[in-house]
């Protein structure tokens, strides 16, 4: 019932619809770096639902993160030059992707934030020492520090981090919370 | 997501986080601003970055300025931040992944079915039926005759002369000429509550309507009529493009897909007015369907055209369309709102003096009741008697048959009954009782007919309308076949004389009365209430007690008045949905604004020519799935359509497209095999089209999308969707445009995002929203999985030999994809749906099913389970029950047989058809019901042998 548009069958049988398809990707034989591949595809497969093998640039952060790496804004100009179509501006292809990110992947590159630097960071941040933030100063710190937050993404991030009761952040507890749903 | 509008000046990117990297990238670090080079920002970024960690711990011993220590630690807190908005951003998109494959999933399936629709629908009117009605129940047939008449509405006009006729007849036989009312003349009662209306159309009478709605109210049968057919009058003077212009009013809205949400519609007209000249409104179809107040906001939009047709617009969506609203709910919703409630109850219909009499009547069979009750009948049970009041014919003997049937119906049907006990408690003394006093009452083999007869059209009935069970339906469907027994058993037995010496006296009287007020109310002939009713104390005198007898006699009379008024109500419903149906296929077929700006709901492709569908005469699209016959009067075949070259399939593939596609990343055209229907079209086809009509802007909607609207192809191609959270709440925006703009000045579009969601919602935290969403994603899933348990533990066994319970990762996704047959990232879900064996990584297959299961509707799915494929069947049965009498005869079965025979390699031999006949006619009455029909195909399918045969998919090749 799915159509034949669909790259699904790829996954069946990688040898014959290969032949078929010259589009179609040709997954490694190695079990180790096939799995990393397919785990790219799928993720690449989530934004590009008409299975037009094509996703927008815009897109390659979100992707990468997903991918459980770590990347800051410049890591994923990094990225973006690396599988950006020279011939289709702001187009990225499968086949691409799946390689270079393969290959991230197992360069180890962008590693995840550890849960002790994360602690470390707001200890900086916190220059009373009290594990607690104003909402103001911390806004206005992620809006004008370092890779500028957005308004929308503050108020979103605010919006769950501050405390209800005494309208504060309390770090501690918001990293632990944010760092448990990050790694189920 | 607020409820306030945000007003976007056209934002060009929706919601990712990484896209404005750029920007970020240049003013984050005062250091590299002076660098010109990309690369060599990159690449001191990157440094910078790999130094960060250590540098951070550095800065903890003192030897780092306070300010650069403040830096990192926002650099870091935000890349960890935004870690978990992509994740966040992943789970949305998935789960929307998985809401829209099914969605879409079940129009493929539709459109699938489309060949043997079509078939059944073109060939099974224009064979003789004559000689089969009169020697089939014409009671309940005729009564939904009107509603068939719906579906066969035909594409070239031929033979709906002898369809007519046939019809005519039928309705003689049944009726005399009492039923042939026109809605328009039925009489508002004087205790009707809802909204009038009145043509023309004032401000004031739409302002009334609009309220009405709002606080809940049905419009009267008649005022829907009345507003039907005017809107189908004037709709049908119109060009199959709108063609309005923006000179008077400099601007123009365009709201694309309602569903039924009457709600967002009312959001819409709350911010941006109701439509006027000056405020002209374009609506780009799919007003019905899904939502569960499509009848509100198609008559809304309707009567906003009436109040003004130069302001507003309406295009045909590819929900307006019979087929479609079979599967989607469109005709349930108008069935359910025009059956019972307005026009349908005693009280409304039966008025004055006759009034008085029916209820004296009722009253006298009331005290009978009672005495009996005191006398012999101590243990029946008041529970019945305490709904009553909430019923608002307030006939409380009406539902003695409600208990003695459904008791009854327990006992012969031990299995069934099983699954009945689990949705409903019966009292089992009660049961008991209910079938000593029918066993009393009625010979045993009449008895058992009744009750088997009883026992499936109850289970099917339930069946349908599980999810809003409530007593009436129960309690009709009882009466149904009562009155249907008692009517066989009517015409078997005339010349048998009744004795009416044996009854009372007073009550021989207001019998009489009864039926003469009956027959009159009720528009249906004496001689046929009479004799039902003889019949019925008839066969109670057969071997009872008086007192039963009498008890009989009153509870088929309530059961008479109940079905006919249900009959009645079925025909009102009936005509409302042919109405509906020409006002569809009066619907232009797009817009144009000021030549510039194309709207349809679905798409283009590469063959859309505007001039070709100018000439279309639309008018004869009934059902825009319904292919129109080739020049030699076969009907062409969706495999076919994309390389025919005849002239009436690429009329019809001029309509279907512009109605059914979707715009693609890529470029080129190619089918829609996602949906089943329309195309793909890339952004060159976009601006191909554009450039040959000399247009600058398509707009679109028939996609959801998160943010309500969205640009493609180079902000040539627009989406708009206007039903907010479509999926799920919180799952979407809804969103229209104003565009802004007089014919010379270039046009500007505004959007207006809304959400028309509860209040709770709106202070959720992305993660919350997300979950939500996300749970009612799985367990969607999860329903889809557990359809096809059968199907997947086998497949899971065969890839693990040793029985060990595991299969790897990879084979798991490929199975799973394959059963449910429903592409998504597997891999990625994997974790909410089954469980991993830690040590190996292999998934434990078992866990598929195991895990939590969707608890709120357990005993809705605990029957519904059983039936793969049920929506399909039940689409299926509707078709071949040509007449809508709620079961298939043996002549529409062998039609449809006949046809299927046309379609596949090797016809089914005569032989065999009977066979297959008098193997789903389970309770041998000579029809196939609904349940009959879902039961064989689960018996069939979980025997492998058979199954093929009888696949309706197999009917593709």
């Amino acid at each position: 019932m799915v159509g034949k548009g669909h790259s699904s069958k790829n996954k069946e049988n990688a040898s014959t619809e290969g032949e078929a398809d010259p589009d179609a990707f040709v997954f490694s034989t190695d079990g180790l770096i096939g799995d990393v591949q397919r785990k790219v595809m799928a993720v690449f497969e989530v934004f590009d639902q008409q299975g037009q093998k094509m996703v927008d640039v815009r897109e390659v952060g979100t992707m990468c993160r997903a991918l459980e790496l770590y990347p800051n804004e410049a890591d994923v100009h990094e990225i973006i030059g690396c599988v950006e179509e020279t011939t289709a501006k702001g187009m990225v292809k499968l086949n691409t992707f799946i390689k270079h990110m393969t290959k991230v992947i197992f360069e180890g590159k962008y590693k995840p934030v550890s849960h002790d630097d994360i602690m470390q960071a707001f200890r900086a941040v916190d220059k009373d020492k009290k594990g607690v933030l104003e909402p103001p100063k911390f806004k206005e710190m992620l809006m004008k520090e370092g890779e500028n937050f957005t308004a929308e993404e503050v108020d979103e991030m605010l919006n769950f981090a501050v405390n209800k009761g005494d309208n504060l952040v309390h770090w501690e507890e918001y990293v632990e919370k944010l760092y448990r749903s990050l790694h189920l | 997501m607020g409820g306030g509008a945000s007003v976007h000046k056209r934002r060009d990117n929706s919601s990712d986080s990484s896209n404005d990297a750029s920007a970020r990238g240049g003013g984050s670090s005062s250091s590299q601003k002076q660098s010109k080079s990309t690369g060599f920002k990159i690449r001191r970024r990157k440094q910078k970055e790999s130094l960060q960690t250590s540098a951070l711990r550095r800065s903890q011993q003192g030897s780092m300025g306070k300010l650069e220590r403040a830096m990192k630690a926002a650099i870091l807190i935000q890349r960890w931040y935004r870690q978990y908005l992509a994740r966040m951003e992943i789970r949305r998109r998935y789960t929307w992944n998985i809401f829209q494959t099914v969605e879409y999933a079940g129009e493929q399936d539709q459109m699938k079915l489309y060949n043997f629709f079509n078939a059944l629908l073109t060939h099974i009117p224009q064979k003789p039926v004559m000689d089969s009605s009169s020697g089939r129940d014409s009671v309940l047939e005729t009564a939904s005759l009107d509603s068939s008449e719906n579906s066969t509405g035909d594409v070239s006009g031929q033979g709906s002369g002898s369809r007519g006729r046939m019809k005519l007849r039928k309705r003689k036989m049944f009726t005399g000429s009492g039923m042939a009312v026109e809605l328009e003349d039925i009489m508002v009662e004087s205790d009707y509550r809802g909204p009038h209306v009145k043509l023309p159309m004032t401000v004031q009478n739409l302002q009334e309507l609009i309220d009405g709605f709002k606080s809940k109210k049905i419009l009267h049968i008649r005022y829907v009529a009345l507003i039907l057919r005017a809107a189908a009058a004037a709709l049908r003077g119109r060009p199959n493009f709108n063609q309005p212009s923006t000179a008077l009013s400099k601007q123009i809205t365009i709201c694309g897909d309602l569903h039924g949400k009457l709600d967002d519609l009312l959001v819409v007209f709350y911010k941006n007015g109701l439509p006027s000249p000056e405020n002209p409104y374009v609506f780009n179809g799919d007003y019905v369907d899904r939502g569960r107040r499509s009848m509100e906001i198609f008559l809304i939009l309707l009567s906003c055209f009436l109040l003004s047709p130069d302001a507003v617009y309406l295009n045909r969506g590819n929900h307006e369309d019979h087929i479609m609203n079979m599967r989607y709910g469109f005709i349930r919703e108008v069935r359910l709102k025009y059956k019972l409630k307005r026009c349908c109850c005693p009280q409304e219909n039966i008025s004055g003096g006759r009034r008085v009499a029916l209820v004296k009547f009722l009253q006298v069979n009331n005290n009978l009741l009672q005495k009996i009750r005191e006398c012999d009948m101590a243990q029946v049970e008041p529970r019945e008697e305490s709904q009553s009041g909430s019923y608002p014919g307030k006939r409380p003997s009406t539902f003695k048959a409600h208990w003695s049937n459904s008791g009854k119906c327990q006992a012969i049907f031990p299995q069934r009954s099983s699954m009945l006990s689990n949705s409903r408690k019966l009292n089992s003394s009660r049961t008991a009782n209910s079938q000593k006093l029918l066993e009393n009452l009625l010979p045993q083999s009449t008895a058992l007919r009744i009750l088997e007869r009883i026992g499936s059209s109850f289970l099917s009935e339930e069946r349908r309308r599980s999810r809003k069970r409530n007593f009436m339906t129960r309690f009709e469907c009882v009466s149904i076949v009562i009155v249907e027994f008692s009517r066989r058993l009517a015409l078997a037995q005339q010349n048998i004389q009744f004795s009416w010496k044996k009854m009372p006296k007073d009550y021989n009287k207001e019998f009489a009365a009864a039926c003469d007020l009956l027959s009159h109310d009720i528009r249906t002939s004496r001689p046929f209430i009479e004799a039902s009713l003889l019949c019925h104390a008839r066969a109670a005198a057969v071997g009872a007690k008086k007192a039963l007898h009498l008890l009989l006699l009153q509870l088929v009379t309530s059961v008479v008045v109940s079905v006919m008024l249900r009959m009645k109500g079925d025909v009102f419903a009936g005509k409302a949905l042919h109405l509906i149906d020409q006002v569809y296929r009066s619907l232009p077929l797009g817009t144009i604004i000021d030549g510039r700006v194309l709207i349809v709901h679905g798409g283009i492709s590469e063959t859309t020519d505007l001039k070709i569908i100018s000439d279309i005469d639309r008018y004869k699209y009934v059902s825009i799935l319904r292919p129109p016959m080739d020049e030699d009067g076969r009907i062409i075949q969706l495999s076919d359509l994309y390389t025919s070259t005849t002239s009436s399939s690429s009329e019809w593939r001029q309509v279907l497209d512009i109605l059914w596609s979707d715009p693609s990343n890529g470029v080129g055209c190619s089918p829609n095999t996602f949906r089943g229907g329309g195309s793909y079209f890339g952004a060159d086809v976009t601006d191909r089209v554009l450039k040959k009509h000399g247009l600058q802007l398509l707009i679109r909607s028939h996609e959801c999308k998160p943010e309500g609207y969205e640009f493609m192809h180079d902000n040539k191609c627009l989406t708009v969707f206007s039903a907010s959270n479509y999926y799920e709440e919180g799952s979407n925006k809804g969103a229209y445009v104003r565009l802004i703009g007089g014919p010379t000045e270039p046009l500007e579009p505004y959007f207006v995002q809304f959400n028309a969601a509860t209040p709770k919602l709106r202070n959720m935290t992305i993660r919350q929203r997300v979950g939500l969403v996300e749970a009612s994603a799985i367990r969607e899933l999860r329903s889809r999985i557990c359809e096809r348990q059968d199907v997947l533990v086998q497949a899971f066994k065969a890839h693990d030999p040793e029985s060990k319970g595991l299969i790897s990762l990879n084979d798991w996704c490929i199975t799973i994809e394959q059963a449910t047959e429903l592409k998504l990232p597997w891999r990625l879900l994997r974790p909410r749906v089954a469980e991993l064996d830690l040590p190996t990584g292999f998934v434990k297959y078992n866990s598929t099913f195991t895990a939590e299961t969707t608890s709120t509707q357990e005993d809705v799915t605990v029957v519904d389970v059983l039936y793969r494929n049920k929506t399909s069947l039940e689409s299926i049965f509707r078709i071949i029950d040509k007449d809508n009498s709620g079961y298939i005869s043996m002549e529409e079965f062998s039609d449809a047989c006949d046809l299927l025979g046309r379609h596949l390699a090797s016809p089914i031999p005569q032989q065999q058809m009977a066979e297959m006949a008098r193997c789903m006619d389970m309770n041998k009455d000579g029809k196939i019901d609904l349940n009959e029909f879902l039961e064989t195909f689960r018996i069939v399918s979980s025997d492998q042998e058979v199954d093929d045969s009888l696949e309706y998919e197999e009917l593709e090749d």
